[in-house]
């Protein structure tokens, strides 16, 4: 076959070019570190990179709301433990006014225990975390209880009966708390108890106690104590609820930093470089490129047969 | 019979030179574009008969024609193929800023912006009184909302410099056909003589540049003139130029159609500018119709959803994105009033209590709805989906070009091997006409001392 003297030279500037292309991709992809810089590059991985992106930043967006969930969650949960003593308290200075001989004064300072832990019991209920008052629903920016200062309704409860909660995922919620009207046994609109049994709220069950034992009715105290004892138990199921919401969140907490681990491994199998695979074709290239440029500089020199007359 | 030898030898000489000069011409060229290696055809002077003598004898060499060594089949092969080469370029080389636009790599595209969005409608639900929660989901939609308008900006500008290009190449291609009609004329004067060598090779590469920017073929005429045709229609005919001009396209505002003479998008056109009208109208117009949909598609979600709740004066969501029905997508924004008033997101579902977000958390999980192409595709997938058509639109575009550059290449060799100057090649021949010229020379000394010889008897 016969070449011209300029198809060499149009061959090793093809040749060059080539070369110095291959090697600009791959110093991109080694400087950046993704395999993909542009949609040509894989247009295959480009949109599986970016429904993985979607993905990673929709795992991230949720463990934000579950942490903030579950911190809620914790937080009430820790309030919650602090309603036992309280109540055990309450409890306990009952029955020591029912004790034979006890006189006015025992049976004033035994009131006046009650009294007191319902005023523990009240700040409990009005615990906050962070802005958001923890007992009060979903109206969860004033505090759900306030004292009255009525005999027959001494604790007025000012949340709503919806539970706060997150959604986990479409048409899947999680509740994050009970309400104060759960908690409390306060009545709904239609006049309803969380605890049937018991058809007053613990504040004034209490309040209704603390009167009874200050003027020694027995049948009142009697009566009362059975009450609060119901409630005392009503309290600790609920607070069991409230753990099993937070039990329930941690899962899907893990499950979100789960998810988020798989979301990374595989949007680092389609974007990320190979490093190693990178710098060895690198290498390789870079050799390539000095070949073509060694040869162009030798075909340059190369003398023809006009250096021979 | 010296004399006879000193005109043999003179002969010789001339046509020794007239060989060697053609030698240099092709040495000077060896590297010129479009240049066709050029050949004397030397042949024997016929003689004269001597006396009663029953045979003649000839008086040297002439250089009766130069001849070019043009490879005419591989040349058409050649045109044809940097049609392609035009044609697909073009498409290559705007996809290519297409791709510069869609930026979605570096954590600045829209898909990033999409998530971030939907992650600010559901730090809302968790935390709907929070403030700086509400205002912080007015800027990300806001953010998605001049991403995706300044995208299809983006788009329509890219459109319109297409449009301008086609001005440039219709210029271009106007100044090459006007060229090869004045190479007509001068070779149509010329006649069969030498000096139309090296304006065919002109007339050739201005032709192959034609062929590039217009798809244009040519047809010899017997008069050493080619006509230029595009399709079946003539472009040059002889010294005669029908230019290739613009006209505003009724059916597609602010665009410009391609005409040859009066005749409105010629069949047959190919090469840079078909291909800048295919990827003006076919996948820009797409890109930016699929962004339309995807705009208003996803305010129209948002917007419903937005309208069932409570905002934080108790009062029903009215729209959350506005946006103009006829470009969606370069209209799209977050509702001013929103803007001003980022209480007004709807968070609150029917409760409507400060501490209500499950409107805002429903908002949240249209990023999981099945939105696009019958309900196959949720908003980030289709978003992905775009990215990757545009990546493959790129990818089969950049491919032909390669394919059509190795094509065009060993075309190039191939026509070289025929066309193309060897400078080994050359040196041999003047080796060759300079020892013929050498001989010649000796030739003529010889005669002189024969002459010498004559007169020393007298």
């Amino acid at each position: 076959m016969r070449i011209a003297s300029k198809t060499y030279m149009d061959m090793l500037q093809r040749s060059i070019r080539e070369a110095e292309n291959r090697l600009g991709v791959l110093t991109q992809q080694i400087t950046s570190g993704k395999r993909i810089n542009h949609p040509s590059d894989d247009p295959v991985a480009a949109s599986q990179a970016l429904r993985a992106h979607a993905e990673l930043q929709k795992t991230l967006s949720s463990q934000k709301t579950l942490e903030r969930a579950v911190q809620l969650n914790g937080a009430l949960d820790s309030a919650m433990a602090d309603l036992s003593t309280p109540l055990q308290t309450a409890y306990n200075a009952a029955l020591k006014a029912t004790q034979v001989g006890l006189d006015e004064a025992g049976r004033a300072a035994c009131a006046e225990e009650v009294r007191s832990a319902m005023t523990r019991i009240i700040t409990v209920g009005n615990s906050e975390f962070n802005g958001t008052y923890l007992l009060a629903g979903t109206s969860n920016r004033e505090a759900p209880l306030t004292e009255t200062g009525d005999d027959s309704d001494v604790v007025q409860y000012n949340g709503d009966t919806y539970q706060m909660r997150i959604s986990i995922a479409p048409g899947r919620t999680a509740e994050i708390a009970v309400t104060g009207r759960q908690l409390f046994n306060f009545a709904d609109a239609s006049g309803n108890r969380p605890v049937s049994a018991v058809d007053d709220d613990l504040f004034q069950v209490m309040a209704d106690l603390a009167r009874d034992i200050e003027v020694g009715y027995e049948d009142g105290i009697a009566e009362h104590m059975e009450q609060l004892k119901t409630l005392q138990e009503h309290v600790l199921m609920q607070r069991g609820i409230v753990g099993g919401y937070g039990l329930r969140l941690d899962q899907s907490l893990t499950l979100a930093e789960n998810a988020e681990l798989q979301a990374r491994t595989l949007l680092a199998d389609i974007e990320d470089v190979d490093m190693v695979n990178a710098l060895l074709e690198a290498e390789s290239q870079k050799t390539a490129y000095q070949a073509a440029l060694a040869a162009t500089a030798n075909i340059a020199q190369m003398p023809t047969l006009f250096d021979w007359l | 019979m010296p004399q006879g030898i000193l005109e043999l030898a003179k002969n010789t000489l001339l046509a020794q030179q007239v060989a060697m000069q053609v030698v240099g011409h092709n040495v000077a060229n060896a590297q010129t574009e479009g240049y066709v290696r050029q050949v004397p055809v030397m042949e024997p002077i016929p003689g004269a008969t001597w006396g009663s003598a029953a045979y003649s004898v000839g008086q040297g060499a002439q250089v009766t024609q130069i001849r070019r060594l043009q490879n005419a089949f591989t040349a058409v092969q050649l045109d044809r193929q940097a049609a392609l080469l035009g044609h697909d370029s073009a498409i290559a080389d705007t996809l290519s800023q297409v791709e510069a636009i869609f930026t979605e790599f570096d954590e600045s595209g829209i898909a990033d912006a999409l998530g971030e969005m939907f992650a600010s409608f559901e730090q809302i639900g968790t935390d709907p009184a929070n403030l700086a929660a509400r205002q912080e989901a007015v800027v990300r939609a806001q953010l998605v909302a001049d991403m995706i308008s300044g995208r299809q900006d983006s788009l329509q500008q890219l459109r319109t410099e297409v449009d301008q290009r086609l001005s440039d190449a219709v210029r271009e291609a106007n100044r090459l056909a006007q060229q090869i009609a004045d190479l007509n004329k001068q070779i149509g004067a010329a006649g069969d003589t030498a000096v139309v060598n090296d304006l065919k090779s002109l007339r050739e590469t201005a032709m192959s540049r034609l062929a590039e920017l217009t798809g244009a073929y040519c047809i010899e005429q017997s008069n050493g003139q080619i006509d230029v045709m595009i399709g079946g229609r003539r472009m040059v005919q002889g010294t005669e130029v029908i230019q290739l001009g613009l006209e505003l396209d009724s059916a597609n505002p602010g665009m410009h159609n391609v005409c040859l003479g009066s005749v409105a998008d010629p069949d047959g056109l190919g090469g840079t500018l078909q291909g800048l009208l295919d990827v003006r109208d076919g996948q820009i117009v797409d890109y930016i119709s699929r962004l339309d949909t995807f705009a208003q598609t996803l305010a129209d979600a948002v917007n419903v959803q937005h309208r069932s709740g409570l905002d934080m004066y108790g009062t029903e969501g009215e729209d959350f994105f506005t946006y103009d029905p006829a470009g969606a997508a370069s209209s799209l924004q977050v509702s001013a009033a929103i803007q001003a008033d980022p209480k007004l997101i709807a968070a609150a579902g029917s409760v409507g209590a400060v501490g209500d977000g499950s409107n805002a958390s429903e908002m949240a999980q249209l990023r999981d709805a099945k939105l696009f192409t019958g309900g196959l595709l949720n908003a980030g997938e289709y978003y992905a989906d775009l990215i990757g058509q545009m990546g493959t639109d790129a990818k089969a575009a950049t491919d032909a070009v390669a394919v059509r550059e190795t094509i065009v290449a060993q075309l190039k060799a191939d026509y070289q091997g025929r066309s193309g100057v060897s400078l080994d090649e050359e040196a041999a021949d003047l080796l060759r006409y300079q020892q013929v010229y050498n001989a010649a020379a000796r030739l003529l000394q010889v005669s002189q001392q024969m002459m010498d010889a004559l007169f020393a008897i007298s």
